[in-house]
């Protein structure tokens, strides 16, 4: 029995090493290395948008992002600069027409597309489940990478040099 | 000058502490060749160690840039109050604030006329010994007088959220109580060298100190966490939290085995184990918080290089406890019987239901670690798992609080327990059915839990009354009943405000109006405005709020919202009017885009007063058997 514990507590300790090694701020996704889900929702411009509009077969951005949510203005800027290099698609979630034309007059407006996903459904099926998220698409439809959380300069950097190397 | 000459000093502590850990070593490996006065060599280490933090200190209160440390968590323009309190901000001050108060433990211990000597020269063996561990590792890998170069002209200033006064006095108290525990593994680690099994008198004051300590620190923070993060609740199941809990419920059962162990000599393996495991547990926490494996709000920095030490510091101390205890079961086998119906069953019973508590939240607390490891797979345990695992265990815990103090040693009969206290139990019935008739349209498990917490306190009031007329007057009631009586009744106001402040709590969140009146229970609060207020180093955006209840003014609650300027950093600063029947909180969220509406969280908390009172009081059993157990010594 004692030896069973002893066994157990270097187990333990084994695990506790080996944690060590990662870094629990990264948040992986489920759909890394994986196919863009199918979604359809309606877009700012009126019309829709759906799986099949980023598959054109560019490599680009997609960005989930709310008017009414303080850390997406930190990140603005970033994606300001960043759509000047790359398609970047918007997804606002649970925002009124109103509202986000009142944002982009006031902040500009970085987005190629922006799709309005009034009742979350795509950020459902995107595993959304805070704002803002960012991911980066290849030109297969591929998602390969991830961002939780505003997008700060030096996150900027590190996504310039992925979608470098992606394209 | 003063911060080189704390590095000297830190560095004599390695030195003379090493002498104790190569001696230790020396001795484990079957030799026995050095011999120095280990009371000398202990006074010596805290010296040093006392010298090398007034060091830092001074170096923290004069802005001396020049050390990395201070930099990074200090600024010129911080009140005088929190550049003392930034010594213990930081990783590497925080720790030799931990190594300060583990060789001030050593200096009290060598201080002690009622150690025979070569006990004492053992235990101190043993406690110089951590202490080169901890300031090996403060030299290695971190290094409070590390310099900065190129010195900047300002510092990045200290983290606004430890600004504050219940943040400066909670992790000393912590320390105390975690480190508290260095010395109670000493003691123990040393009376398996000695086969001694007078140690028990020796141990007992420590292991109440140490967990009044550990109760403050806790309590500190979890009171901090109340009015300074602005969410709300007082308890958040994080690791770091979860981390602090499991040494105290190891500590609790061993505060409760200690009084068997020493009054009948049973258990007392089972003491020693307790010991060796409630250390072990304190380094564990600290492992957790310092090596950034968990994401907490606690993480001070994701550090492999120091990760991997304090796993090597926590794997070598924990393995030579439990091969020192499994040798020295192997020579002092046990025989006794408990009755399951007697003080030292009822005992027995708490240390069951207090190490299932304890081993359930250090299964939900690594679990993630666990998981994110083997199956790569990132989870998160929180508030449900807890709860659900905690609530059904609260029955039995609470009946054998209730009766257990109303057992008789040895042996007892359930049905004689019952007779004796017919009166409680008619009381506990009738005070049941009340306070279901009165809450009926309450959830029901609030309504049993408040049930549960108040019947902890009556049957505490009837042990009270109990022994007051058997011995006539309050002065010769004996302290280990006061403090049995205050500790027990903590438990159930602690119950009872959780339950209070969880389930039963209402909350509103919304854009509020200036001048806009939002309703919550009985009170009505109306927004009057916000306004600027410059402090010492921030700038605050005050918000006002009228408490208005049937009409009449109760107070004007002022939330902030606080910029600090230079981190760049916002604080909430929650605004509570407390009372017995709950706490109104109101944290003060961002501005509308119109500028005339705010967000605004108002919360009413039920008897969350309770929960301080109660720690207040657990606080108190523990001086009272604390007292007790320091006049018994002599």
């Amino acid at each position: 029995m004692r030896y069973f514990l002893i066994v157990i507590f270097i187990f333990i300790l084994v695990i506790f090493y080996k944690g060590l090694k990662k870094d629990p701020t990264v948040i992986p996704s489920n759909l890394l290395s994986k196919e863009i889900p199918e979604f359809s929702i309606s877009s700012f411009s009126g019309s829709t948008l759906k799986t099949k509009d980023l598959r054109d077969n560019k490599v680009k951005i997609v960005n989930f992002f709310a008017s009414w949510c303080p850390p997406c203005k930190i990140e603005h800027n970033q994606l300001l600069e960043l759509s000047k290099k790359i398609p970047v698609y918007g997804i606002a979630k649970k925002n009124t027409h109103d509202d986000l034309s009142k944002w982009f007059e006031n902040n500009g407006n970085p987005y190629t597309r922006v799709g309005m996903d009034t009742n979350g459904e795509a950020s459902i099926e995107w595993g959304v489940y805070g704002l803002p998220e960012t991911f980066i698409i290849d030109k297969g439809g591929i998602v390969k990478y991830k961002h939780v959380g505003p997008l700060m300069k030096r996150d900027q950097e590190h996504i310039e040099k992925i979608i470098k190397k992606l394209q | 000058m003063v911060s080189e000459l704390g590095f000297v000093f830190l560095t004599l502590t390695l030195v003379l502490s090493s002498l104790s850990f190569a001696q230790l070593s020396v001795k484990g490996l079957g030799f026995e060749v050095f011999n120095f006065s280990q009371v000398k060599l202990t006074n010596a280490i805290f010296f040093f160690t006392l010298t090398s933090f007034i060091c830092l200190t001074y170096s923290f209160l004069d802005s001396d840039f020049t050390l990395d440390v201070i930099s990074k968590n200090s600024n010129s323009q911080l009140p005088l109050i929190y550049k003392f309190t930034g010594v213990w901000g930081n990783h590497e001050g925080s720790i030799l604030l931990w190594l300060l108060v583990m060789t001030f433990f050593g200096f009290l211990f060598s201080s002690s006329s009622l150690v025979s000597p070569t006990f004492k020269d053992e235990v101190l063996k043993v406690q110089n010994s951590l202490c080169f561990l901890i300031v090996s590792f403060i030299v290695f890998t971190s290094n409070p007088f590390q310099k900065s170069f190129p010195p900047p002209v300002q510092g990045a200033d200290l983290n606004p959220l430890l600004q504050d006064p219940g943040l400066a006095i909670h992790p000393p108290f912590l320390y105390m109580g975690y480190v508290g525990f260095s010395i109670i593994y000493s003691i123990s680690v040393a009376a398996m060298t000695e086969q001694s099994n007078h140690f028990l008198k020796i141990l007992k004051p420590w292991v109440f100190m140490s967990w009044i300590f550990l109760t403050c620190g806790i309590g500190l923070g979890s009171w901090w966490a109340y009015y300074e993060l602005g969410w709300g609740g007082f308890w958040f199941w994080d690791p770091v939290e979860n981390a602090s809990l499991l040494p105290w419920l190891t500590a609790s059962a061993l505060l409760h085995t200690i009084v068997i162990a020493d009054k009948k000599k049973i258990l007392v393996n089972w003491t020693i184990a307790l010991s060796i495991l409630t250390f072990i547990l304190s380094l564990l926490g600290t492992f957790l918080v310092r090596s950034g494996v968990l994401v907490s709000v606690h993480a001070f920095a994701n550090d492999p290089t120091r990760g991997v030490y304090i796993l090597l510091l926590l794997a070598s101390i924990s393995f030579y406890g439990i091969f020192k205890f499994i040798n020295h079961q192997k020579q002092n086998q046990e025989n006794f019987h408990i009755k399951l119906i007697s003080r030292e069953g009822m005992i027995s019973l708490n240390n069951i239901f207090m190490l299932s508590i304890a081993f359930t939240i250090l299964i939900g607390t690594i679990y993630p670690l666990f998981s994110s490891v083997l199956f790569n797979t990132k989870i998160s345990v929180g508030a449900p798992f807890f709860n659900s695992i905690l609530i059904p265990v609260m029955f039995p815990f609470v009946f054998g609080m209730i009766l257990g103090p109303f057992t008789k040693w040895n042996r007892d009969d359930l049905l004689l327990i019952l007779n004796r206290i017919k009166i409680l139990l008619l009381s506990l019935i009738l005070f049941s059915l009340i306070t279901w008739y009165i809450n009926f349209r309450d959830p029901v498990l609030s309504i049993i839990f408040i049930i549960l917490g108040g019947c902890i306190i009556l049957s505490s009031l009837f042990e009270f009354l109990q022994i007051l007329r058997n011995k006539n007057r309050l002065i010769k009631i004996p302290k280990k009943m006061i403090a049995q009586i205050l500790a027990h009744s903590g438990i159930g106001l602690l119950i009872i405000g959780a339950t209070g402040s969880s389930i039963l709590k209402e909350e509103k969140i919304q854009f509020q109006e200036i001048g806009e009146s939002i309703s919550i229970k009985d009170f009505n609060v109306e927004f009057i405005g916000v306004k600027k207020v410059e402090g010492p180093n921030y700038l605050s955006q005050m918000g006002e709020f009228k408490i208005i209840q049937n009409n009449k003014l109760l107070t004007i609650l002022k939330p902030e919202k606080r910029f600090y300027n230079s981190g760049k950093q916002v604080t909430t600063e929650a605004a509570i009017y407390s009372r017995f029947s709950g706490d109104l909180y109101i944290a003060l969220g961002e501005v509308h885009e119109n500028k005339t509406q705010w967000t605004t969280r108002i919360w009413f908390n039920p008897y969350t007063l309770w929960i301080w009172i109660g720690v207040i009081f657990l606080a108190s059993g523990g001086l009272f058997s604390w007292f007790n157990s320091l006049k018994k010594r002599k």
